[in-house]
């Protein structure tokens, strides 16, 4: 219960501010009379996907040589294809606008759909070898099915994983336990970074201008700033061949970009990454100060505090909560 | 806490219940223009994402100033307790300045200094125990957590933060579990945590804060008595391994187990009987954790059948069964059953689905494919690429 909404209620009923209807409902709801349980079923259905696909992925690894590719596939096909048939019959026909999902299973179900397909896909690649060396093509392959339903069936979720595994093909690692871009030469994986988060970037504005799914927008623009500032600060933390200044240079340049864009169409998410970036690049300069031990230390808490009034300035002159 | 804050806090919980109104649509612009008028925003609340970056740069700024302090003087190990004393104190005043002014309560710098300055009081306690005192380590941790409950009780009384409560109950029970009966202190107390907190949650003399702090005590006590009667935590001795090595510990007894396997069985069903009893879906919640809890027991002891068949089934279960109770619940009267609804009522839902995007990218992203080095032949790679993780 919520005893001072409840008693909210009640004042705004007898002012007139609140229809007996309107707070009859809110009264409800703050007496704990009227409880959602939303919550909980979409994460039961999400724990349910994540137990089944790893149930199902443990199967493959301990049943493979037994049952034969032929049979696995298929079978993982049609589980596959089960649940996709099931959110084609559930959805809504296709719209560049936002489509509502019409059930509260609905990302689920098709989440489990797309994992299974690219989970089929990647164990025939490995079983029939049918792009033989060009293997990792099979990730542009998923990457472009993805996208397919993201657009079909309106699923950021599904963006996200496409735009994932489109990094991925670039052999770009997207984790957030992983500090390193991924294996193999830095300079190359910085370029390709780069090269992604901008493409991202560039699809996401262009999306949103020509309004074909505008609101796919900041999936889009986040994941291809966060390449993109990935990159960079890759580069500003290379070894002493990698020509750190220029790649802080770099930096500064797109940050300073970023922040003033991400502040006049007043998003908080690109300005928060554009300021934290430029942060953590300008700590490579300051940290190669030699002489004294503490100076590095003022300045960088020096750093940070400028940091801090920045945003609460650009904050109040945003004007949005 | 002050009163004036207690006041704030209430009228910030009918903005914010009058917001979740507007986004469903059950109130009129023009309404929630009137309400807002009725209840002004007592402090600016920036959105997360600030209090988040502000946090972030006070923390810095707190870690470094510390860290060029203490190079720059060079204390010496018996003085450093008192530096970090020193420090600590700094941090709760300028919190608490952060807190009494209505222009910088909210913004994150108040939480971020809070938090620094009671762990900078407890390394100080650590190291006056340690070096000044030169206290055995066993009892030397047990003050130190001692130390720690009174602090992190204190700060979440005086700021009602359910982070404060949260350190105060695992140091309070890490504390339990230090005495000779752990494991029934740990019973006994979570218990008596669990009654006298749940008696106080709607309680309208409390601020709002607190009775969340209440519900986080409810949640620390009932989690408190699971740990202490599941099967796997008698048997692996996990509450009596917290009292610290080198002590001899006899094995489970097979009352004891016998009352585990009650225990193990029973807790979860009596929790969810409660969460729905009460409609509380933060014991609701906790009831499906245990349950969890409880089945993965269950199979470390019983081997129904192969890990693969256990999860496959547990996973298609867990899916019908949400699609059941989803079903059931709208196919209610005004798709609703005894006040449950599967419906999002005022809930952010837009906010929730954004939040999905990071677990799922996390769990299910694709492994970025290896460096194709000068004269490599490719193999097919290893299996589990497209989304299934790195390998099988």
């Amino acid at each position: 219960m919520n005893p001072d909404v409840a008693a909210a209620v009640e004042y705004l009923r007898e002012e007139g501010v609140l229809t007996a209807s309107q707070a009859h409902l809110f009264a409800r709801v703050a007496r704990r009379e009227l409880v959602s349980l939303r919550l909980e079923i979409r994460a039961a259905l999400y724990a349910g996907v994540l137990l089944l696909t790893g149930g199902i992925a443990l199967f493959v690894n301990e049943n493979r040589d037994r049952i034969g590719p032929a049979a696995i596939g298929g079978a993982i096909g049609l589980v596959a294809a089960a649940c996709l048939f099931w959110a084609l019959r559930r959805s809504v026909p296709f719209t560049w606008q936002t489509a509502a999902a019409t059930h509260a299973a609905f990302d689920y179900v098709l989440l489990l759909g797309a994992l299974l397909v690219a989970t089929d896909l990647a164990y025939l690649e490995t079983q029939v070898r049918l792009l033989g060396p060009a293997w990792p093509w099979h990730l542009l392959v998923v990457a472009a099915f993805y996208l397919l339903l993201a657009y079909r069936f309106d699923s950021k979720m599904l963006l996200s994983l496409a735009l994932a595994s489109f990094a991925a093909w670039r052999g770009i690692a997207v984790s957030l336990t992983k500090t390193s871009l991924g294996a193999g030469d830095p300079m190359r994986l910085r370029i390709e970074a780069l090269a992604c988060g901008a493409l991202f970037v560039v699809v996401g504005v262009t999306a949103a201008r020509r309004r074909r799914k505008a609101h796919f927008e900041d999936v889009y623009v986040n994941a291809g700033l966060l390449l993109v500032f990935g990159g960079l600060l890759s580069g500003v933390f290379g070894g002493r061949g990698d020509r750190w200044g220029a790649w802080l240079l770099a930096l500064l340049l797109v940050t300073v970009a970023v922040a003033a864009v991400a502040f006049r169409a007043k998003r908080t998410l690109p300005f928060a990454l554009a300021v934290v970036t430029a942060y953590l690049g300008l700590l490579r300069p300051i940290f190669e100060i030699r002489g004294s031990e503490a100076l590095p230390l003022f300045l960088a808490a020096a750093l940070a505090a400028l940091a801090l009034f920045f945003i609460v300035f650009a904050r109040r002159r945003m004007r949005i909560p | 806490m002050k009163s004036e804050w207690v006041a704030a806090e209430r009228v910030e919980e009918v903005r914010a219940a009058a917001e979740g109104w507007k986004r469903a649509g059950a109130v009129d612009s023009g309404t929630f223009e009137e309400i807002s008028r009725r209840y002004p925003e007592p402090r600016p609340l920036p959105a997360p994402l600030w209090r988040l970056l502000t946090a972030f740069f006070v923390t810095a700024a707190l870690l470094l100033l510390t860290g060029a302090f203490f190079i720059a003087l060079h204390p010496e190990i018996g003085t450093a307790p008192f530096l970090l004393f020193l420090l600590s104190a700094v941090c709760v005043v300028a919190a608490e300045v952060q807190e009494r002014s209505p222009a910088l309560a909210l913004r994150g710098g108040a939480g971020a200094t809070s938090f620094w300055g009671i762990a900078f009081f407890l390394a100080g306690v650590f190291l006056f125990l340690e070096e000044t005192l030169r206290v055995r380590e066993r009892g030397g941790m047990t003050l130190l957590l001692f130390a720690a409950l009174a602090a992190y009780a204190l700060a979440a009384w005086r700021w009602g933060s359910a982070v404060y409560v949260s350190f105060a109950a695992i140091s309070f029970f890490l504390l339990l579990a230090r005495a000779p009966s752990g494991r029934l202190l740990w019973i006994a107390c979570g218990v008596a945590m669990t009654l006298v907190f749940a008696r106080v949650l709607d309680r309208t003399s409390w601020a709002p804060s607190h009775r969340v702090c209440a519900a986080a005590l409810v949640v620390y006590g009932l989690l408190g008595v699971y740990a202490a009667v599941n099967l796997y935590a008698l048997d692996h001795r996990l509450v009596e391994s917290l009292r610290g090595a080198g002590l001899d510990v006899p094995e489970a007894r097979f009352p004891e187990r016998i009352l585990a396997i009650v225990g193990t069985a029973v807790l979860p069903v009596a929790i969810l009987w409660w969460g729905v009893r009460s409609r509380r879906t933060f014991v609701l919640d906790t009831g499906m954790v245990v349950t969890a809890l409880s089945l993965i027991t269950l199979r470390h002891y019983v081997h129904i059948g192969a890990a693969w068949l256990v999860l496959t089934l547990a996973g298609a279960a867990l899916v019908l069964l949400a699609l059941a109770l989803n079903r059931w619940l709208s196919r209610g009267p005004e798709e609703e059953r005894d006040g449950f609804t599967a419906e999002p009522i005022f809930a952010d839902e837009a906010r929730l689905r954004a939040l999905e995007l990071v677990p799922v990218v996390a769990a299910h992203a694709p492994e970025a494919r290896p460096a194709v080095e000068p004269g490599f032949q490719g193999g097919g790679g290893s299996f589990g690429g497209g989304g299934a993780g790195g390998s099988f």
